[in-house]
């Protein structure tokens, strides 16, 4: 019976004519041939769940996940701006429905409280002092408690949660573990728990709603204008900028969309935050799909970091070096950050290693370090490092002396150069320090062909010690 | 210093003046709005970048324009490197002065063929790698928007961007809008294409660069030494043209003509510096009021 194909989730009308979750397809076809199923996709399920969450966040920033198929928001400060917390509940069923959801939602003081009272009890805005009165006549499994526990529970004749409360708390916590009292205490508040909301919350938040949704561009960038000068006199008041920001478009049918840019330094005057999302826009490889337009706009500072209101003030034209940043950010907003590096020197004697890219974003640290001089950075003032170096070293054909003389002639990408001159080797061997066993010596010659163009290219292995036959790479360019 | 000593001179010199800087000459050596050590708007000392060799130097009107686009062209793709030295130089150059960062903006499929920017290799050059601000695009429209953004950008002091054929974006008047852009910034536009042919284009001066055999340094012979490019000046605001073999010497940041070095001692003569308060080398005694235009 194990691999039997069975029923998970029933829609109402088949509830009333006495399916039940778990029954065996082959059983419900017996009683009613004609249903309907579908196969179970709980990935589908899940991400079906994300989506409603997000669109959950329009009544609160702290939502939280309670799976398979429940969702938990913490409206504390919230209820107010719909108009109490009946309003808000009235709202939330009414657009669940107009998207075609069937839900039950409640408020209560506790997450467990409302858990057992969505899931099993009335439903509704329950106030904390009905808490336990509500709780009562519930079934134990209103608790999120393990199947187990509940089965235990059963046989010795405890079926209500009212009938654990008159129990004496000691033989229950010996009989059925210290999980039982805490899940009561919490649901009944003498024990705080707190929800774990999905998305970290953001430290700064402004928000537009439409009575009629909006979907024109214009009307999108002009939200956006007032929220950010909104964010922009909070941002003054305690003298910080962003370094963070994420525009969230709530659509009218659910659907919500996210866009976030980040900044080099510190910002908050309202036309660099729009010239940041007006380059991500361009920038997007999908269009933003407006539907039936947007009936909410936030905008949230999910980074923020102390400003010095020089910089900002001056910003433009007067501070060279924060217009820089701009333009960085500018990029990075359209193209994606990783496009954008500064070169940084490393203290290694690998060629390939010696130079790498960061992030051209201002760390916390405002100047970077001078290159290492270390014993590794040769005095030479000869022009002996190419260029350009290839992202990865070509194999060339090359002909040398054996054991290690300077090629005579090459073949680089289908055409051949003879060598008119050739410096070197220079040795460069592997850092066995590091984790690269399989590296071999490489001798470096800097060669000219005869009509002057300058290649950098090495010869890998030592002849006969290392390999039987070393093989040829070019590396880079020079001028 | 007036060139005129009649009275209707006086108005005549300050139009041929400005003809000259719109036509990026120095003018008659005499003081300038906007030109000369104006070093407290911080935003040029100088308006030409200067070879340092009078011969080259008087063909384009005193030095490539600091507020222009230059368009340097490699035949080849294995003349890209010699296109790139080129570039740098003249930024390696360009940063004795201007102590504001440099934007280098590459398309990935010229990194491929060519070769990424190399730190160590251009901080041995002369060009302190840590100025640059390395941009990679994927897309030749790309990398025309963020040439552009960079040369509105008045904190740097020169945008090199880098493209590798010859696109259907850039057009004249792609080109135009690159050069008026660094026309309003000051920011020098420095255009490296590789392997592409000759598109009509608004830049200032246009240079073919392939590589020629190095020139030895005095006291080893035999090795590779200075590197030395075939110039081409394609096309220039002054309409001359020409070919000129130039050597790079980077412990001094100098041009010098191949071959003139010879025969020198082996420590190099220090070269003038190159202070903002310079005069300009051999300055025309004549200012010359328009040429005919290069194609």
């Amino acid at each position: 019976m194990k691999s039997a194909l069975r029923l998970v989730a029933l829609d109402e009308a088949a509830e009333r004519i006495g399916l039940r979750p778990g029954m065996a397809l082959a059983d419900a076809r017996a009683m009613i041939p004609a249903i309907a199923v579908a196969d179970a996709d709980p990935a589908a399920d899940a991400a079906l769940l994300e989506a409603v969450a997000d669109w959950a966040e329009r009544y609160t920033p702290l939502v939280a996940l309670d799976p398979p198929d429940g969702l938990l928001l913490d409206i504390t400060g919230a209820a107010h701006l719909f108009g109490g917390e009946t309003a808000l509940l009235a709202d939330l069923n009414a657009r669940l429905a107009a998207q075609g959801f069937f839900a039950r939602a409640a408020i209560a003081g506790t997450p467990g409280a409302a858990i057992a009272a969505a899931r099993q009890g009335p439903g509704g805005a329950i106030a904390t002092a009905d808490t336990t009165a509500m709780l009562a006549p519930l079934s134990i499994a209103a608790l999120r408690l393990d199947p187990e526990t509940v089965a235990a529970l059963d046989r010795v004749g405890l079926k209500r949660i009212g009938q654990l409360l008159d129990a004496p708390r000691a033989p229950l916590a010996a009989r059925f573990g210290t999980a039982l009292l805490r899940q009561l205490d919490r649901a009944l508040g003498l024990e705080e728990e707190a929800i774990n909301p999905r998305r970290p919350v953001a430290p700064l938040v402004a928000e537009r709603r439409f009575a009629e949704p909006v979907s024109r561009e214009e009307d999108i960038a002009a939200t956006l204008a007032s929220l950010a000068a909104a964010l922009a006199g909070t941002l003054e008041k305690t003298g910080e900028g962003a370094r963070a920001l994420e525009l969230a478009l709530f659509r009218v049918d659910g659907a919500v969309r996210r866009i976030a840019v980040g900044t080099s330094r510190p910002v908050r005057a309202p036309r660099l935050v729009m010239e940041l999302f007006r380059e991500k826009f361009s920038g997007l490889a999908e269009e933003i799909d407006a539907g039936f337009g947007f009936d909410m706009v936030r905008l949230a500072v999910t980074a923020a970091a102390a400003a010095d209101p020089a910089q900002i003030d001056l910003a433009g034209d007067a501070l060279a070096d924060g217009d820089l940043d701009q333009l960085v950010d500018r990029i990075g907003a359209r193209l994606g950050p990783e496009h954008v590096s500064r070169l940084t020197a490393r203290d290694t004697h690998i060629p390939e290693k010696q130079m790498t890219e960061n992030g051209a974003r201002r760390t916390e640290k405002k100047e970077r370090p001078a290159p290492p001089s270390s014993c590794f950075s040769s005095p030479s003032s000869d022009i002996d490092r190419p260029l350009r170096l290839f992202a990865r070293p070509e194999p060339v054909d090359a002909i040398a002396e054996v054991p290690d003389g300077p090629p005579i002639g090459f073949r680089w990408r289908r055409a051949l150069y003879r060598v008119a001159r050739a410096e070197g080797p220079e040795r460069i061997a592997a850092e066995w320090w590091e984790d690269s066993p399989d590296q071999l010596t490489r001798d470096y010659f800097r060669v000219e062909d005869s009509s002057g163009h300058r290649f950098w290219l090495f010869r890998e292995g030592l002849f006969e010690r290392e390999t039987a036959l070393p093989r040829w790479y070019m590396h880079g360019v020079f001028a | 210093m007036r060139a005129s000593v009649f009275m209707a001179g006086e108005s005549i010199a300050r139009l041929r003046r400005r003809i000259g800087e719109i036509e990026g000459r120095p003018g008659d050596g005499g003081p300038r709005e906007g030109g000369g050590p104006t070093l407290a708007s911080g935003i040029r000392s100088r308006s030409v970048l200067d070879f340092g060799i009078p011969l080259l130097d008087e063909r384009i009107g005193g030095g490539l324009k600091r507020n222009g686009l230059h368009e340097i062209r490699a035949g080849e793709t294995r003349d890209a490197a010699a296109a790139t030295g080129f570039a740098t130089a003249l930024l390696a150059r360009l940063a004795v002065t201007d102590s504001r960062p440099i934007l280098w903006v590459m398309e990935t499929a010229a990194g491929r063929e060519a070769g990424l920017p190399y730190g160590t290799g251009l901080d041995r050059f002369g060009l302190d790698s840590r100025r640059l601000v390395v941009v990679h695009v994927r897309r030749p429209g790309e990398a025309l928007w963020v040439f552009e953004e960079g040369l509105r950008c008045r904190g740097l002091a020169a945008v090199l961007a880098e493209i590798r054929g010859s696109p259907k974006q850039l057009d004249l008047t792609a080109s135009r809008r690159l050069a008026l852009r660094a026309g309003e910034s000051g920011v020098m536009g420095l255009f490296l294409r590789q392997a592409g042919a000759v598109l009509p284009g608004a830049a200032v001066t246009r240079w073919l660069v392939a590589p020629r055999p190095a020139s030895p340094v005095d006291n080893f012979p035999a090795g590779i030494g200075r590197p030395v490019w075939r110039l081409v000046l394609e096309r220039s605001r002054t309409g001359a043209t020409g070919s000129f073999d130039l050597e790079w010497d980077h412990d001094t940041c100098t041009f010098a003509l191949a071959g003139a070095r010879a025969g020198r001692a082996a420590l190099p003569v220090p070269r003038p510096s190159l202070s903002p308060d310079r005069p300009d080398l051999s300055p025309d005694p004549r200012p010359l009021v328009a040429f005919r235009r290069a194609s």
